[in-house]
């Protein structure tokens, strides 16, 4: 195997402005696969990072059978002792922060204009260390139990600014009308147009003397990151089998999960155009290689040479150029990452996201691996008609093509 | 002596157009062990042909064919490769070398396809090259040699596995007369050193005239009254 190997890594050099212009086919297509995938790693990691900093948080803890029902009387399956059940959470090691929410739906009135919108009561000291991308285009967060947050969206249509007072209306838990006049702290901008556009929050103790519970309805985690939450999961469910956790995914599978499956559709589908081009413009030149060593393979195999060891040469040979493409690939799209895309790359609000980001690439492990292998599939593959054509023909044959 | 080849009413055609072609239409030959023969004769008259029936790399038409005492006439191409790497050794007239080994690496190229290890693989090539004089361009690659040291590289490589026979196609055909003449010598002292055979296709009259039979091919026979 080793006598092979070096007969076909010497063989890559014989012709060394084609061996370059194969090499140069496939690093191009490698880094045209590592960059775009990292590309997309590094959107998905946006988007995520909005998603959990800026309204769900890694996961969220609600009562049994509570998440995605519609129920009559929701407030009845809250928690009725939040400070036992935030004991049993923070047990769990993975848990860094617990912030526990209420929500309700109530009108939201300023002037003469009333508007229905969806609040949430949350505790402000914990949230605003935490929830660092709901962006204060006005004002600030929370400060007290009189004021109110709202989304951008929702202060443009009531005509609410900083330091104005809007009257929350709504339904104790008795069926009974509350109300209570706020005065908006801030108004904020998460990028996620659904939430900007009829969210407000109050502090936690302010949404509880509205509803006239001491309930909580669920508790939103921060992690020790993403890949905690299995533990998170697995800690909860021994603590307390009567919690129901939800991952960020899920909770946003509208917009985060289901953005997460297009783009990987649609990289699959490119990845698949790239290797087709990669194959498609080495072929030609792995063709001509092999016709100009016909004489050679023939008179090698007048003298005994096995058509199977000459085939085992060929495709060591186009591996090998297939892994060192790969490896040129992987060094420019290194190269470009850490040169031209260094600042990030700007771009325009996603489906779901109202505002500019920038995109960094995340270039993972796999990808690498990715990078080498992939190509190296597409040379192979893109040689073995050539090789095959070639090492079917008889020795008269293959001496008379030179 | 023992016969190395037995030919008996050998054929060779080919498909053209739907029609048969035929190369060589019965040939009757018998060629001993330790021979230095040429076939010879105009072009187009089935020589390279012969060689390649002898050689085992083509297949008869019809006929008989016997190699070294065993009939090989209608063996499986994997027989054929078996019997070509351990008792065949072919050189060419365009020598084909594989550029990017040297000189020393060309001639063991065989070797550990018949159980050689590298040290010994080595070891033998260089005694082949000594033996045709080559030894101090081991580690040059063919590109580096004149075209009589290629040939002669050819030759080592085809005769360092000790073939029963080494086949040569217009051996001296692109070689100046030194060089020519060079190479011829060295053919002649395989031959007499190692007892190897050699049968030539060729138009060089000069090799012809080192042979110890000549037989002139003309429309695809042996031509008996020229031999």
């Amino acid at each position: 195997m080793l006598e092979l190997l070096k007969i076909s890594w010497r063989n890559l050099f014989r012709n060394p402005r084609r061996t370059w212009a194969s090499l140069c086919t496939v690093a191009l297509g490698a880094a045209g696969l590592l960059i775009y995938q990292g590309f997309n790693t590094g959107v998905m990691n946006q988007y995520r990072e909005n998603v959990i900093h800026g309204y769900y948080g890694y996961g969220q803890v609600f009562p049994q059978n509570y998440y995605g029902k519609v129920h009559e009387t929701p407030w009845k399956l809250w928690f009725e002792n939040p400070e036992e059940i935030e004991q049993q959470i923070r047990s769990s090691s993975a848990v860094t922060q617990v912030f526990p929410r209420v929500s309700f739906y109530s009108f939201i009135v300023k002037g003469g204009i009333t508007l229905g919108g969806k609040g949430e009561g949350v505790i402000p000291e914990r949230e605003n260390t935490f929830f660092t991308e709901m962006n204060f285009i006005e004002g600030h967060d929370l400060q007290g139990q009189d004021q109110i947050i709202l989304g951008k969206g929702l202060a443009e249509s009531i005509d609410a600014k900083a330091g104005d007072v809007v009257t929350l209306l709504t339904q104790t838990v008795n069926g009974q009308l509350n109300g209570a006049d706020l005065t908006v702290a801030g108004i904020f901008f998460t990028g996620k147009k659904i939430i900007d556009d009829s969210f407000y929050r109050v502090d936690l103790k302010q949404a509880q003397q509205l509803l006239d519970t001491n309930r909580v309805e669920m508790f939103s985690l921060a992690t020790k990151g993403v890949e905690a939450w299995p533990q998170v999961d697995s800690d909860l469910r021994k603590v307390n089998p009567q919690l129901e956790s939800v991952p960020f995914e899920i909770l946003d599978k509208n917009y985060y999960q289901n953005s997460v499956d297009f783009l990987n559709a649609q990289f699959s589908f490119i990845r698949s155009i790239i290797l087709v081009i990669v194959a498609m413009g080495i072929f030609n030149v792995i063709s001509t290689g092999l016709l100009e060593r016909a004489g050679e393979m023939g008179a090698l195999r007048a003298n005994g040479e096995k058509r199977s060891r000459l085939f085992k040469i060929l495709m060591i040979e186009n591996s090998l150029l297939g892994i060192l493409g790969g490896f040129l690939g992987i060094c420019i799209a290194i190269l470009v990452d850490a040169t031209l895309l260094r600042q990030g790359i700007p771009m325009p609000p996603a489906p779901g996201i109202t505002r500019q980001f920038f995109v960094f690439l995340d270039i993972q492990a796999g990808h690498y691996i990715q990078a080498l292998l992939l190509p190296m599939i597409a040379t192979v593959l893109a040689s073995l008609w050539p090789v095959r054509k070639l090492l079917k023909k008889s020795i008269p044959e293959l001496l008379r093509s030179t | 002596m023992s016969a190395l080849y037995r030919l008996k009413g050998l054929e060779y055609s080919y498909l053209w157009n739907g029609e048969q072609v035929p190369v060589l239409k019965g040939i009757d030959l018998e060629l001993e062990k330790g021979c230095f023969t040429c076939i010879v004769g105009p072009s187009g008259t089935g020589k390279t042909t012969l060689l390649n029936l002898l050689g085992l790399i083509d297949t008869p038409s019809n006929g008989h064919l016997e190699f070294a005492g065993e009939d090989v006439t209608h063996l499986k191409e994997s027989e054929k490769e078996n019997v070509r790497l351990h008792k065949v050794g072919f050189v060419f007239q365009s020598f084909y070398l594989i550029p990017t080994l040297t000189v020393l690496e060309n001639t063991s190229y065989f070797l550990p396809s018949l159980g050689y290890n590298q040290v010994n693989a080595h070891k033998v090539a260089m005694e082949t090259l000594d033996l045709l004089g080559l030894a101090d361009h081991a580690k040059k690659k063919p590109l580096e040699l004149s075209g009589g040291q290629r040939q002669r590289v050819a030759i080592a490589r085809a005769i360092a596995k000790k073939p029963a026979v080494v086949l040569a196609d217009e051996p001296t055909a692109n070689l100046d007369s030194v060089t020519a003449e060079k190479t011829i010598n060295a053919f002649k002292e395989l031959q007499k050193s190692e007892n190897t055979s050699f049968i030539f296709s060729t138009h060089d009259s000069h090799l012809v005239s080192f042979a110890k039979s000549v037989y002139r091919m003309k429309d695809g026979q042996i031509d008996k009254g020229a031999v």
